[in-house]
C-alpha cells in the first residue's frame, strides 16, 4: 500500500521536475505490484494498475506512443477486476482515463478508430458515474473534447450539439469553487463559436451570428486567450462565408494578433490564409501574396504538406491575376 | 440674421423649403437619379456614403424635386424606425400617403396609427402632405402589428398603382442606424418586396450592410450612388445659401460678394469650410457651435480671433454632446494621441491597455466617435482605419 501512496504522491507532486516525479511514481507502483498481485489483493492490484496507468498517460520522457500503449493496457488490466457490477464508479473513472488515453492516442495516430472507441467508452462511463460528482464532471467535459475534436473530421452539426450538451452538463454539476473551473467556462463559449460559425455556413446565420457575438463576449473577459483567438477565427470564417470581406478581414487580423502573441504557429498559418483569401478576394493582389507566403512558410514548418499545396496553388492563381494588370515595377511569374 | 441656419440633420419634408434654400452641390449625382426617372419600368437606387456625409438631404431633395415634376408618381418617404420591418415601415408610409384610400386607413387604424385624417385634425404641422417627408414620429408608432406586413403591403401598393398608374416611389432612410446584424435580417427578409412593383430609394452606409450589399446583391439595385465630400467651392456656396436663408434682407448668393458670407469674412467662412471637411453635418454642427460662440462674445462679425475661439470650443462640446463613458472617452483618447487607429497596425499591448483583445471590439466605439464627429473612417478597401477629427487648436491658416 505504501509502495502504491507512494506513486501517488509522485504523480501529483507539486515540487520538482513533473518528468522526475512520474518517473519515481511509474517505479513505486511497480514495485506496489510486485505485492499487490491479482490473485492476492485484487482491488488494490487493479487500483495501483490504473495508478500505473496514469502515470504512463501523462509521461513525458520515453517515447509517447509507447507509453501511451502501456497505459492502456494497465487500464484494461484494471477494467478486469474493476467491473461495471462489481466496481460502478471506479469502473466509471477507469473507463473514462481509458479514453483519455485513446483521444491522446489519435492525436498522436490521426487514428478514426480510437476517437470513436473513447467516445463510446466515456458515454458508457457517465451511464456509471455518481451523477454530479468530479468523475461524473471530468467525464462529460472530456466527452465534450472528444466530440468537438470528431466533429473536426466528420463536420457533423450533430457532434457539436451533443459536446455543447457534455460541457453544459459539466457545467451545471461543477462548483464555482472548483480549481478548474474557468476551463470548464470557457469550453461552452468555445464549442458555441464553432457552432456558430457552422450554422452561418448552413445558411442560419443570424443564429450563427448571435452565437459567435455571445462566445466572442465570454471569451474575451476570459484569461483563456487561445480559446478567445479560436472563436475570432472562427467569427471571420463566418464573415468570410457571408461575403462581408471587412468584417472577416478585421477578425482575421485580429485573430493573427492573438495567434501571434500566444506564438500559436497552426493558428498563425491558417489566420494568414484566410487573411489572404479575402485581400485577394477584394483586390488587393500584391498584399494577398504577402500573407498567402507567410501562411506557406509556416505550414511547410509545420509540415503540411496538403495546405503547403493548396497555398502553392491559390499563390499561382493570385500571381496570375496580378500579372494580368499593368504593373511596370513589379514581374511576376509565368503562369 | 433671424436666427442660426444650421441644423443637425434634415427633419424631413416639412423643411423642404429650407431644404430647397440650403442644399448644394451633387448636380452630377441628382442628374443621374433624374435620368433614371426618365423610365417608366420600376427601379431600385441606393444612396450610401459615411455617416454625415448627406444621405438623408440628399434622398429628401431628390424626392421634393421629383415631386414637383412628376406628379402622376407617388412619392413616400420614411426614416427606418428601431423595431420595424421594412414592409411595415413601408406600409406605414405609403398608407399614410392615401389618406383617401379606406383599406390603408383601416390598416393604418387596426395598427393603432392615427390615420391621416386624424393627424389632420390635431396636428397644425399637418399638410397636405400629411407625413410625406416626415420621420415617422411617435404618433406613427404602430401598437398592433400586421400578422402579414409583407401581403399587406403588396395589396397596397397594388392599389396605390391603380391612383398613381406611373409609378409609386417607396423611399427608406436610416437603414444603418439599426444594428447590422438587424438591417442583414431585415434586408433578407425584404428581398420580396424590394424585387417587387414599387420603386425603391435606399440609404446606407458604405462599411456596413451596405457593403454587403454592393457585394452580394450587385444585382438588385440599378444604381448605387456614393456620396462623397464635398469640395472646398461647394461647401463654400453651400455656407453662402445657410447663411441667405435667414437673411431677412440683403440677400445674396454671390459667393464672390464678400456680402455673401457675412458674418463671417470671406477669409474666416474658407477657414471655417476648410475645418468642417466638406462633410455637412459636421459643418452644420460647427456652424452652430461658432454662431453660438459668438453671440456668447457679443462679437458681430467672425474675425479670426472669434472663429478660433468657436472652434476651440468645438471640441469639448463634440464631446459633451456625445457623454461618452470611460471606456469610449479612453479610445477617443487614444486616438488623439495616435492620429488614426486601424485593424491593421494596432498592436496587442495597445488593445490591452485599452481593456480589449480584438479591434473588433473597438469598432462599436470608434463608430460612435464617428457619429459624433469624434473621428472619422477611412474609406480603404485594404483596412478598417479610423482617425481623429482634426479640430485646429493652433494658429490660424488662410488657405486661399
Amino acid at each position: 500500500m505504501t509502495q502504491n501512496n507512494l506513486g501517488l504522491a509522485y504523480s501529483n507532486r507539486i515540487r520538482g521536475e513533473r518528468a522526475d516525479n512520474l518517473e519515481r511514481a511509474i517505479a513505486a507502483y511497480e514495485q506496489a505490484l510486485e505485492v499487490y498481485t491479482r490473485e492476492a489483493f485484487p482491488e488494490d492490484w487493479a487500483a495501483t494498475q490504473h495508478n500505473l496507468a496514469d502515470a504512463y498517460r501523462d509521461r513525458i520522457q520515453g517515447e509517447p506512443l509507447a507509453n501511451l500503449e502501456l497505459a492502456i493496457a494497465a487500464y484494461q488490466n484494471a477494467a478486469e477486476i474493476f467491473t461495471r457490477d462489481a466496481f460502478p464508479e471506479k469502473w466509471a473513472r477507469n473507463q473514462s482515463h481509458l479514453a483519455q488515453t485513446l483521444i491522446k492516442r489519435s492525436g498522436l495516430t490521426n487514428a478514426p478508430e480510437d476517437l470513436e472507441s473513447a467516445i463510446q467508452l466515456l458515454q458508457n462511463a457517465l451511464t456509471g458515474a455518481t451523477p454530479q460528482s468530479p468523475d461524473f464532471i471530468a467525464t462529460q467535459y472530456v466527452l465534450g473534447n472528444a466530440l468537438t475534436q470528431r466533429h473536426e473530421r466528420s463536420k457533423d452539426l450533430d457532434d457539436l450539439r451533443a459536446a455543447e450538451r457534455a460541457y453544459r452538463a459539466a457545467l451545471e454539476a461543477i462548483s464555482p469553487e472548483h480549481y478548474d473551473i474557468e476551463q470548464y467556462r470557457n469550453a461552452l463559449p468555445a464549442i458555441q463559436s464553432v457552432m456558430g460559425s457552422r450554422l452561418v455556413r448552413d445558411g442560419q446565420w443570424q443564429q450563427g451570428l448571435q452565437l459567435l457575438r455571445d462566445s466572442n463576449r465570454q471569451l474575451s473577459q476570459s484569461t483563456d486567450k487561445l480559446a478567445h483567438a479560436n472563436a475570432l477565427y472562427q467569427t471571420a470564417k463566418a464573415h468570410e462565408h457571408l461575403t462581408d470581406w471587412d468584417n472577416a478581414r478585421t477578425y482575421y487580423r485580429d485573430t493573427l494578433r492573438l495567434y501571434k502573441h500566444l506564438k500559436d504557429d497552426p493558428g498563425m498559418a491558417k489566420s494568414y490564409e484566410g487573411l489572404g483569401n479575402v485581400l485577394a478576394t477584394q483586390g488587393n493582389l500584391a498584399r494577398s501574396l504577402v500573407e498567402l507566403a507567410q501562411a506557406r512558410e509556416l505550414y511547410a514548418k509545420l509540415a503540411r504538406t496538403d495546405k503547403v499545396s493548396e497555398i502553392d496553388k491559390l499563390y499561382q492563381s493570385v500571381e496570375c491575376v496580378l500579372a494580368k494588370q499593368p504593373h511596370p515595377d513589379l514581374t511576376y511569374g509565368q503562369c | 440674421m433671424s436666427a442660426i441656419p444650421f441644423t443637425e440633420s434634415p427633419t424631413g419634408f416639412d423643411d423642404t423649403t429650407q431644404l430647397d434654400r440650403t442644399f448644394t452641390g451633387r448636380e452630377n449625382e441628382l442628374s443621374q437619379v433624374f435620368n433614371l426617372f426618365q423610365s417608366l419600368e420600376r427601379r431600385r437606387i441606393l444612396i450610401y456614403g459615411r455617416i454625415g456625409i448627406g444621405k438623408s438631404a440628399f434622398l429628401l431633395e431628390a424626392l421634393a424635386t421629383l415631386r414637383r415634376n412628376l406628379p402622376r408618381k407617388l412619392f413616400t418617404y420614411t426614416a427606418l424606425p428601431a423595431e420595424l420591418d421594412l414592409a411595415t415601415a413601408a406600409l406605414i408610409a405609403l398608407a399614410q400617403e392615401l389618406p383617401d384610400d379606406d383599406w390603408a386607413q383601416n390598416t393604418l387604424h387596426q395598427m393603432g396609427i392615427p390615420t391621416a385624417k386624424a393627424i389632420k385634425e390635431r396636428t397644425t404641422e399637418a399638410s397636405a402632405n400629411v407625413v410625406f417627408g416626415a420621420k415617422m414620429s411617435e404618433k406613427s408608432a404602430p401598437q398592433g402589428k400586421l400578422q402579414y406586413p409583407t401581403a399587406a403591403l403588396d395589396t397596397l401598393i397594388d392599389r396605390a398603382l391603380k391612383k398613381y398608374p406611373e409609378g409609386v416611389v417607396i423611399a427608406i432612410d436610416d437603414l444603418d442606424k439599426q444594428n447590422p446584424a438587424r438591417v442583414r435580417q431585415l434586408m433578407h427578409d425584404a428581398q420580396g418586396i424590394l424585387k417587387g412593383r414599387a420603386w425603391f430609394m435606399l440609404t446606407g452606409h458604405p462599411t456596413g450592410i451596405t457593403a454587403d450589399l454592393l457585394t452580394t446583391e450587385r444585382g438588385l439595385f440599378d444604381l448605387q450612388i456614393e456620396l462623397k465630400e464635398l469640395d472646398q467651392k461647394t461647401t463654400y456656396q453651400m455656407l453662402v445659401n445657410y447663411l441667405d436663408s435667414v437673411r431677412i434682407k440683403d440677400h445674396c448668393t454671390d459667393p464672390s460678394d464678400p456680402r455673401s458670407v457675412l458674418p463671417f469674412s470671406p477669409e474666416t467662412a474658407r477657414h471655417f469650410c476648410q475645418v468642417s471637411q466638406g462633410k455637412p453635418r459636421l459643418f452644420n454642427r460647427l456652424g452652430t457651435i461658432v454662431l453660438n460662440r459668438a453671440a456668447e462674445l457679443q462679437a458681430d462679425k467672425i474675425t479670426p480671433e472669434v472663429l478660433q475661439a468657436g472652434l476651440k470650443s468645438a471640441a469639448p462640446k463634440l464631446q459633451e454632446r456625445a457623454a461618452l463613458n470611460f471606456q469610449e472617452e479612453r479610445v477617443r483618447s487614444r486616438l488623439q494621441e495616435r492620429g488614426s487607429l486601424s485593424d491593421e497596425t494596432i498592436e496587442i499591448e495597445d488593445l490591452e491597455q485599452l481593456g480589449v483583445r480584438s479591434f473588433s471590439e473597438l469598432v462599436p466605439i470608434l463608430e460612435k466617435l464617428e457619429e459624433a464627429d469624434l473621428a472619422h473612417q477611412i474609406l480603404r478597401s485594404d483596412a478598417q482605419e479610423f482617425a481623429a477629427i482634426d479640430l485646429p487648436f493652433g494658429e490660424f491658416i488662410d488657405t486661399e
